[in-house]
């Protein structure tokens, strides 16, 4: 579905990605792991679009997408949730939500899809009129992942869901990420909660410093000896 | 007493309607065009000389001639957009180079403006007696025209409002202005035609506003537009922030008030620059306090 194939990718003028590839299958649930500027957050701006590589090429659906810009890679089928949740804050829950549904394709389902969103996550609705940033942090989290899922996307990417989130929050938001996949969707998932991540990944992918250094089945990486001394701290 | 009391609070209306229009369009030409337009009062200017032009030497009534002026200035709005702004935005190499140079761009475009109207229509103020009729409110006399005005911006602020709250395209437009990137994520091409249409709307709203007053210089625009600027930073220009918590909206209309309650008291005996201290000090207030706070 998706085929990052050798890309090497700038942030601002210094290199963060070197020859980087890696690959999603339909409906499967992919983790990218990682220390804090491994690149990984590089590696999703370069997917969905907001950055273009330098070298090398990424695939979606059979169309070559790294020189698209970002608002048409959105209408094929890629959705972002970004680091930091990044939500309207001035704008009403209901009003993000509407935003997650921009494109044209999207709108037109726009009232079907909400209700899919409220049944995943039923405190939307009962906040539906507040203002973003009047939510507490779990349910922002919940309101970015909504309105990730309100373009109807094939390919979802969470960039460091369980960030600033207390443990018991955390948990809740990975059972969400697991029960997506049971609604045909790809997830891309980054993650410095490594424990978290192989628990629900069928693959994972470890980025350092730019590069991948190790890939497989997640069962597989979490017994890795190199796993568990730099991530799981065993 | 209370009938001067009623002169100063409706006039101060008046004067305030157009600070707050002002102050939402400017808002909205930087939060989505990110152009940080000098020239903006310029405009105002410029549809109040047009609608004198036509008035005095046509005959032609300052209200019918909103609806000619209005789609000229969306052309006009279109075509700066399209070659000056849209050509430094190309060549900037991030957002921040650019926002400095269409400040300095706009600059420019302000003395163009500026000297285009002095070569055209002198220094002088000028005036027309357009709906100058007396109006009664509650024992205070207003001229006919002012209410027209205040209709005006009441009338557009309302359009623009349920514009920016209710469509599909005027919710993306206050998304671009908050966060940017992410409106894009979600599919919002903003590098096209949001910005431009921005700052078109926004022209046209000026030229609008403009029209109906009475009276007129080639200076005239040019406070009403830079004045607004420190506020708006203060605030993080969103537009539609402006709206929905009104108290930025509200205190723009009230320092209208007191501008024009002000007034009074400085004029006939400072000069223009003295009015203009005057005006920043007013202006500025309510941002020392909240920066203070």
């Amino acid at each position: 579905m998706l085929q990052v194939s050798n890309i090497n990718s700038f942030y601002r003028k210094i290199q963060a990605l070197w020859g980087v590839s890696l690959r999603i299958d339909e409906k499967e649930l992919v983790a990218l792991i990682g220390a804090n500027g491994a690149g990984k957050t590089t590696l999703l701006k370069t997917i969905s679009g907001l950055l273009h590589p330098a070298s090398g090429s990424v695939q979606f659906l059979d169309m070559r997408i790294d020189q698209m810009p970002a608002h048409s890679i959105v209408e094929l089928g890629v959705s972002h949730v970004s680091e930091g949740r990044r939500l309207f804050q001035d704008m009403t829950v209901r009003e993000n939500l509407d935003m997650g549904a921009y494109t044209h394709k999207a709108w037109n389902k726009k009232e079907e899809t909400l209700e899919r969103v409220h049944q995943i996550f039923p405190i939307l609705k009962v906040r539906s009129r507040q203002l973003a940033r009047t939510l507490s942090g779990g349910e922002q989290q919940m309101l970015a992942m909504g309105r990730g899922l309100m373009s109807r996307p094939r390919l979802c990417m969470f960039d460091e869901l369980s960030y600033g989130l207390a443990p018991i929050l955390a948990k809740e938001v990975f059972k969400i990420v697991k029960t997506l996949r049971e609604q045909d969707i790809a997830i891309l998932l980054v993650e410095q909660n490594v424990r978290h991540a192989l628990e629900i990944a069928d693959r994972a992918y470890v980025l350092e410093n730019g590069r991948i250094v190790l890939e497989g089945e997640s069962r597989g990486l979490s017994e890795n000896e190199l796993i568990k001394q730099a991530y799981l701290g065993l | 007493m209370i009938v001067t009391l009623l002169d100063i609070t409706i006039g101060g209306l008046l004067t305030g309607g157009i600070y707050a229009l002002t102050a939402v369009g400017l808002n909205l030409q930087y939060g989505v065009a990110r152009v940080l337009n000098i020239a903006h009062g310029e405009f105002i200017m410029l549809g109040a000389f047009a609608t004198y032009s036509l008035y005095t030497l046509f005959g032609i009534n300052p209200l019918v001639s909103l609806a000619i002026g209005g789609p000229i200035v969306f052309i006009m709005g279109f075509l700066i957009h399209n070659t000056l702004f849209q050509y430094l935005r190309s060549s900037s190499e991030s957002m921040g180079a650019f926002e400095g140079r269409s400040l300095l761009a706009s600059f420019g475009l302000l003395f163009i403006i500026q000297n285009v109207a002095l070569l055209s229509w002198g220094p002088e103020i000028k005036g027309y007696t357009y709906l100058a009729e007396p109006v009664n409110i509650l024992g205070t006399i207003f001229a006919a025209n002012r209410l027209v005005a205040l209709l005006f911006a009441v009338a557009i602020g309302l359009a623009f409002y349920l514009f920016l709250v209710r469509t599909r395209l005027g919710k993306a437009i206050r998304a671009a202005a908050q966060d940017p990137e992410t409106a894009q994520l979600m599919g919002i091409n903003i590098h096209r035609g949001f910005s431009r249409l921005t700052y078109q709307h926004d022209v046209r709203n000026h030229t609008t506003y403009g029209s109906p007053l009475y009276c007129n210089c080639p200076y005239c625009g040019g406070f009403r537009g830079i004045g607004q600027y420190p506020r708006q930073f203060h605030r993080g220009f969103d537009p539609g922030a402006y709206w929905q918590h009104s108290d930025l909206y509200r205190s723009r209309v009230i320092i209208g008030c007191l501008l024009h309650d002000l007034h009074p008291l400085t004029l006939g005996k400072a000069n223009r620059y003295f009015r203009e201290i005057e005006k920043c000090i007013v202006s500025e207030l309510p941002l020392i306090k909240r920066l203070s706070s």
